[in-house]
């Protein structure tokens, strides 16, 4: 029995569609819950927070809808958060331009990106032209 | 179902000259839009002269939401009102950092009570700085001239 609500006490992967306004707002709820459950302090959760939000609108804006996966790592020796953010939208034709500071296709500041990989400990994007873009973010304990 | 259609709203409040809104709740696009409306009529009517946005209520702010604010800030600059921003919690802020937004135009304060206090002081420079800005003009026409 012990072991069983064991596995109960753990957090599990989120799965998180999004497509519209408010599933922003619950990843957004959902990724701070979770990095909150697993010890990362108020701030760090906030800053986990907005890199989600902004992957999350990114998402929304570009290639009007995708998914967000939530998930714990436990490791050995160190503990941490996964996002993985994916999309069937348009792709980015140059990825390395897109990491620019103020680089920006769509008329804005052009910040987000490289303002996620900073504020995360480890940032892998790959992007497929009119196939979709695919990003995991973590950070550890 | 009407209930969830209907699109919050955040409070405006006018307290010595100024108007304070206080953001409590999560920034989505629709929000920010209705606040925007409702801020420049608001100061549109009391003709306040400065205005203190509490952000303290504000738990997770990205880079769109963060310029979003930033135009209605400019906005509200040209209806003649300063702007303070008070209260950003700490996670908020060192996202914005790492997001390398540029805060030069921006005057923070993590009171209400220092807001109001750097309003003052805001007000009373913007007074003395107004004649020495007119002074400098001849200046520039001179250059310009020069430059002709």
């Amino acid at each position: 029995m012990g072991y069983s609500t064991k596995i109960m006490d753990y957090p599990k992967s989120i799965w998180i569609v999004i497509h519209r306004e408010a599933d922003i707002t619950r990843s957004i709820f959902e990724s701070q819950r979770m990095a909150q459950s697993l010890g990362f302090d108020h701030g760090r959760a906030q800053m986990i927070a907005t890199a989600v939000s902004e992957l999350a609108r990114n998402i929304i804006k570009y290639a009007q809808k995708g998914k967000i996966i939530i998930t714990p790592l436990n490791e050995r020796r160190r503990s941490g958060i996964e996002i993985i953010c994916q999309d069937t939208g348009p792709g980015i034709p140059n990825v390395d331009q897109a990491m620019e500071d103020y680089f920006s296709s769509s008329g804005t500041l052009g910040l987000g990106l490289p303002g996620v990989k900073r504020m995360m400990d480890e940032f892998e994007i790959t992007s497929i032209v009119n196939q979709g873009t695919k990003v995991i973010i973590r950070k550890w304990l | 179902m009407s209930k969830s259609s209907e699109i919050q709203r955040i409070p405006l409040q006018f307290a010595q000259n100024c108007v304070i809104a206080s953001i409590q709740i999560d920034l989505t696009d629709t929000v920010l839009y209705q606040f925007r409306q409702d801020l420049l009529t608001y100061l549109y009517q009391t003709k306040a002269h400065g205005l203190i946005l509490d952000l303290s209520g504000v738990e997770v702010m990205d880079m769109i939401e963060f310029q979003a604010l930033t135009s209605t800030i400019a906005m509200a600059s040209l209806m003649g009102a300063k702007t303070i921003l008070c209260g950003f919690q700490p996670g908020v802020v060192s996202a914005l950092v790492n997001f390398s937004v540029d805060f030069e135009q921006i005057h923070a304060t993590l009171t209400l009570d220092n807001a109001f206090e750097l309003m003052e002081q805001l007000q009373q420079k913007w007074l003395q700085v107004q004649p020495t800005e007119i002074e400098l003009l001849p200046d520039i026409i001179e250059k310009k001239e020069e430059f002709l």
